[in-house]
């Protein structure tokens, strides 16, 4: 941790994080702001009064932007939740029951990878429908395999570790094994992976939002934004420029944050 | 050999996937069909006809036998067979992604070769930024700003799209894609306009893999660099220059293929959103399009292309690393 | 040898930008969205897009140009004394795109296709009393030149004219129908992609998708068209639409939006132009869901929407403020607009219903703008009285399947006629026969819950009026009653806006969604 707070590539992630988790915090705050529609005030340019300009309905594109970092960032720490465990539960699962289910799940596992994930995910979405929560969903759904595949590894290293051993003369079932035993042990290369993985969690999410597929207007997102602000590129860029730069400062910040967090806690991965 | 089992294995689970997709989707399958103002009996027709009155396990036999005898269904936006859909609008897609790792390849390998050669010197850490920046931004807000600086501001880029429209019909179709049609064809203006069309989304798509090779290339050298074989080489007395490519990059060959592979795979799903924002007649823009019009025929024909052609990627990869390998070759 | 490809490539493409500025003269580049273009046979056209291309490759009997007729295939009609018999005389020598001469034979198989296939031109054409069984008897050919159409009841002429004049009665070339003909699909799924027709155009190639190419059809019985070749190009985007008009790749834009327009008036290159159309954007309120039955929160709700506002600051021009259930144009519309905001006057009746506050309700509304501006600002609309609203937001498709269900709520929807005759629109909004869930008949009254016994009976009787002011009278009650208590809050009517280079000339659109025709466009530098 402290290693973590000297490096620059750390710093620097935090650094391009820090407005955006401040948005997100003080998000609900400008609810009223950033959905109040004032159509006398559409499409002003950034300036006094309103620092990122106004959109297609009046309403303030930096309010808009900082409350969309709750919905974006809310997305991907959900997917996050949803999709990680769920990766490491399967595949200590895998790893100790072995066996058919063990072929089973990796089966299941190569063929989930085998999709690129924005395309699998935009087919479920639009079998589900539009929505936060879908979108969320349909992400996750994505996202886990290489989460199972990780903590199968690891857990038929740590099998045959003495602990596990006595769990099992205890009279401990496998599944309680797997899941209360060794699952445990994955968690901190499962945070390491998590780390790397939310930038591109953060764009699956924005793309789907860009798609129509993630939150429902008015509610601000950023890729949804960008997609509206689009409409009106030519006469007023900035609609659509500031989320977009929302969207990269977080992927930056992830990517960042995420590959001093590998180095920190991986020895094995040394600096370079 | 098991990879190889794995493929038909993959690919039924992504029609059970796709299957079961159309049933969770909230769409009447029937309105697409009949239309909004057809009567009461020929929708109960068009629901006969389309198998919905049997019950689901049936059903998903037909969608397994459909599809295995190449019927796709019908698009429900174009009207046309799914699979005729497909054919026509893959190449696009196909043109797009090699020119994008074209580029990646240009741009990204020589990036990451000096990158790890003059290793914490400014092109390395150009390399990194590049790499870093291709990993973090959203593909669809950069070919927005790219189209609205050059198109629009600027002028030096034509605009969306492949061809200017009255040029379609214009060259046989032979191979589907436009560039090498209309060479063949021997009409250079067509070619022209194609090429011109082609710079900037594939810039935009390329940045990607630009990223990505320059990032894989870069470790990879760096592996090879500290290797004995390169300490061996260099106490040989061989140049420098003989020892980086010649003998370092030979040693890379092999992941190289399968990050290629791969990049190949990811590029496809970049074209999504690339196509979407340039108007690019792919298979991305057929399947967002079929998206806003729910159009589930069409997505989960295109689904089911998109894995078949990463898991056959996947599986060439596999096979070509074997070759190249020689560690995994016995 | 990669660097020296793309060295290649960058140097070719520094000294070709020019190249892609303007369209030649004899092509007419036409920039629309096509994604809902899924067939372009007439006989199932239901799509704006399609209705606009069957009326520029195939021909009909006869057209309707200023609310007059005028003959097409048709060299002139005669209608029988009891109103119930229509012979039509043929032109001479007008030929198919295949070469095949029009001959009675094909209108009166044009018009059995239409019936018997039961497609999205089906219910025009059973307006006329055709039906499965009786089509092949009542819609004949008496020789090559002589089409006969019998009536089962007298019907207002009028109504029989438009009817004649819309898409379901273009007239298809039956030798090929024959050709094509597959399990006794009446070619239609050959039709679907082709193009069977006389019409001025005829159809070089479509990719779905992406676009169509019409070349011109020289041996066209009027005058062929001066323009050679149109491309007809999906362009999704306004602001793509409007930045290729103003960069000449385009010569006409057709769905350009309010702001995009705003900026192109200031433009010299290009004109606009704006044709009042028959469609309507209404809010329909489905009064199966408890607080919509209640009058009071329906009329509340029409006193809670800012019409000129949303005209004003999001249509621009695009379309107007219009409240009764007849868009203006037809005969018989009435140009009443009694609702205005009054928010309070909404609130006290928001409580005399005992919602006062607490009233929350769905909005289904089509992922396109403007419908969602539109959405977004009724639902602040309608949170000043403490309504609030959730805006659902989903394809038309989508929207369709819960609207025939009667699931939605509210419903922000879009009507257009098919044919320019008042009975089109009246019949949608304001007759329901049954209101039982298994009814056959889901016309917008249907679909919004609304019991109108007695209308229903008025819309039918001014149908087979034949005193054509009489039957104006009967429409505009209809319209009071369905403007006091009817379940649509109906804002605003279409306008076709399009805006073209200044070089294209004559283009003349009228009500209907086809009734747009580039025979006559030219353009300058054609010789």
């Amino acid at each position: 941790m402290k290693r973590l707070a000297h490096d620059p590539t750390a710093l620097a992630g935090a650094f391009l994080l820090a407005p955006l988790i401040l948005g997100a915090l003080i998000g609900p705050f400008l609810a009223e702001t950033a959905l109040v529609t004032h159509l006398d005030a559409r499409l002003l340019p950034p300036g006094q009064g309103h620092w990122f300009g106004t959109d297609a309905l009046g309403r303030d594109v930096l309010a808009r932007t900082l409350a969309g970092a709750g919905a974006t960032l809310g997305l991907a720490f959900l997917v996050a939740g949803l999709a990680a465990p769920l990766g490491l539960a399967l595949g200590a699962v895998a790893g100790s029951l072995g066996g058919i289910v063990e072929t089973l799940l990796m089966r299941t596992t190569d063929i989930a990878l085998a999709v690129p994930r924005l395309i699998l995910a935009l087919a479920l979405a639009a079998a589900l429908g539009p929505g936060l929560l879908n979108a969320a969903l349909a992400v996750a759904l994505t996202a886990w395999p290489p989460y199972a595949r990780q903590a199968r590894a690891e857990t038929l290293a740590a099998r045959k570790a003495d602990f596990i051993a006595a769990a099992r003369l205890c009279g401990a079932s496998e599944m309680r094994i797997a899941l209360v035993h060794i699952a445990p042990l994955g968690v901190s290369s499962m945070l390491v992976r998590l780390s790397l993985d939310l930038s591109g969690i953060v764009l699956a999410s924005a793309g789907l939002g860009f798609l129509g597929l993630g939150a429902q207007p008015p509610l601000p997102e950023w890729g949804a934004m960008v997609a509206t602000g689009r409409t009106h590129l030519v006469d007023a860029p900035w609609v659509a420029g500031f989320p977009g730069l929302a969207i990269l400062m977080a992927g930056l910040g992830f990517s960042l944050l995420g590959d001093a967090i590998r180095d920190a806690l991986d020895p094995r991965n040394e600096r370079c | 050999m098991r990879s190889l089992l794995t493929l038909p294995l993959t690919l039924l689970a992504l029609l059970a996937c796709t299957f079961a997709f159309t049933k969770i989707a909230p769409i009447d399958p029937v309105l697409a069909v009949v239309g909004d103002r057809a009567s009461e009996a020929a929708r109960i027709q068009a629901r006969k006809d389309l198998g919905l009155d049997r019950p689901w396990p049936i059903q998903f036999l037909w969608h397994v036998e459909r599809t295995v005898t190449g019927d796709l269904g019908l698009s429900t936006s174009t009207g046309h067979a799914v699979l005729d859909d497909l054919a026509q609008v893959f190449p696009a897609t196909i043109e797009l992604a090699l020119a994008a790792t074209l580029i990646g390849l240009v741009l990204g390998l020589p990036l990451g070769i000096i990158g790890a050669y003059w290793r914490g010197s400014w092109p390395d850490h150009l390399a990194r930024l590049i790499a870093l920046l291709g990993h973090s931004v959203p593909v669809f807000w950069l070919g927005l700003m790219a189209l609205y600086l050059f198109y629009a501001l600027l002028g030096w880029a034509p605009g969306p799209g492949r061809l200017n429209f009255y040029l379609e019909g214009l060259v046989p179709t032979v191979s589907g894609f436009i560039l090498l049609d209309s060479l063949l064809a021997g009409r250079l203006d067509v070619a022209g306009d194609a090429l011109a069309h082609l710079v900037l989304p594939a810039l935009t798509l390329g940045l990607f893999s630009t990223a990505l090779f320059a990032r894989t290339s870069r470790a990879l050298m760096l592996d090879a660099l500290g290797q004995d074989f390169i300490l061996t080489a260099r106490a040989k007395g061989l140049s420098e220059w003989n020892v980086v490519l010649g003998h370092a990059l030979k040693s890379c060959a092999a992941p190289m293929v399968t990050t290629l592979a791969l990049a190949l795979g990811s590029l496809l799903e970049g074209s999504v959103l690339t196509e979407t924002v340039f108007s690019w007649p792919g298979l991305g823009a057929y399947m967002t399009g079929a998206l806003m019009a729910a159009d589930m025929a069409a997505i989960l024909g295109g689904t089911l292309l998109i894995g078949l052609v990463v898991s056959l990627l996947n599986l060439g990869a596999d096979f070509l690393q074997r070759k190249l390998d020689p560690r995994t070759a016995s | 040898m990669l660097y020296v490809r793309t060295l290649i490539c960058s140097l070719f493409l520094v000294f070709c930008a020019p190249a892609w500025a303007e369209t030649p003269p004899n092509v007419l580049m036409v920039g629309m969205r096509l994604d809902d273009l899924a067939t372009l046979d007439p006989a199932e056209v239901f799509e704006v897009s399609g209705g606009e291309l069957v009326a520029n490759l195939y021909d009909r009997l006869i057209d309707m140009v200023d609310g007059q007729p005028k003959g097409v295939l048709a060299e002139s009609w005669k209608i029988s004394a009891d109103g119930r018999q229509f012979i039509f005389t043929l032109k001479k020598g007008t030929k198919f795109h295949s070469g095949k001469v029009v001959t009675a034979g094909d209108v009166a198989w044009s018009f059995e296709r239409v019936v018997k296939l039961d497609r999205g031109a089906a219910p025009l054409l059973r307006q006329l009393g055709l039906t499965q069984q009786n089509v092949g008897l009542r819609a004949r050919a008496e020789g090559d030149q002589t089409f006969v159409l019998d009536l089962a009841d007298p019907l207002a002429p009028g109504l029989v004219l438009n009817i004649l004049s819309s898409y379901a009665a273009s007239v298809v070339d039956s030798r090929l129908g024959q050709q094509f003909e597959k399990n006794g699909d009446f070619a239609s799924t050959w039709l679907r992609m082709h193009d069977g027709g006389s019409g001025p155009f005829k159809l070089m190639l479509w990719k779905p998708g992406q676009g169509l190419v019409l070349d011109r059809f020289v041996n066209h019985h009027g005058r062929p068209p001066a323009i050679e070749r149109i491309a007809l190009r999906h362009v999704a985007e306004s602001s793509v639409q409007r930045l290729m008009l103003e960069k000449g790749d385009l010569d006409i834009a057709r769905n350009l939006a309010p702001d995009d327009l705003e900026r192109l008036e200031r433009n010299t290159d290009v004109k606009l132009l704006r044709i009042p159309q028959g469609g309507l954007v209404y809010l329909g309120m489905n009064m199966k869901a408890p607080p919509l039955a209640d009058p009071k929160v329906r009329r509340a709700l029409k006193l809670l929407i800012d019409y000129d506002g949303i005209a004003r600051n999001i249509l621009k021009g695009s379309k107007t403020v219009h409240q009764t259930i007849l868009a203006d144009g037809f005969a018989g519309a009435l140009k009443e607009t009694p609702y205005r905001q009054n928010i309070e006057e909404a609130k006290r009746l928001l409580s005399e219903a005992g919602y006062g506050g607490r009233l929350a309700l769905t909005l289904d509304v089509r992922n396109v703008s403007p419908s969602l501006y539109i959405a977004s600002a009724l639902a602040a609309d309608f949170a000043k009285a403490g309504v609030r609203i959730d805006i659902v937001q989903m394809d038309n498709r989508q929207l369709l399947t819960r609207y025939r269900a009667r699931s939605h709520m509210l419903t922000l929807a879009q009507w257009s006629p098919d044919y320019p005759d008042p009975h089109a629109t009246i019949q949608g909004f304001a007759w329901n026969p049954d209101n039982s869930d298994a009814s056959p008949f889901r016309l917008l009254a249907w679909r919004n819950g609304w019991n109108i016994p007695e209308l229903t009976g008025l819309v039918q009787s001014a149908k087979s009026e034949r005193d054509g002011t009489k039957r104006a009278k009967l429409y505009e009650q209809v319209q009071r009653t369905a403007l006091d208590g009817g379940p649509y809050a109906v804002m605003f009517q279409d306008m076709l806006v399009l805006a073209h280079r200044a070089s294209v000339h004559n283009l003349r659109p009228g009500l209907t969604f086809d009734s747009m025709r580039y025979a006559d466009v030219t353009k300058d530098g054609l010789k």
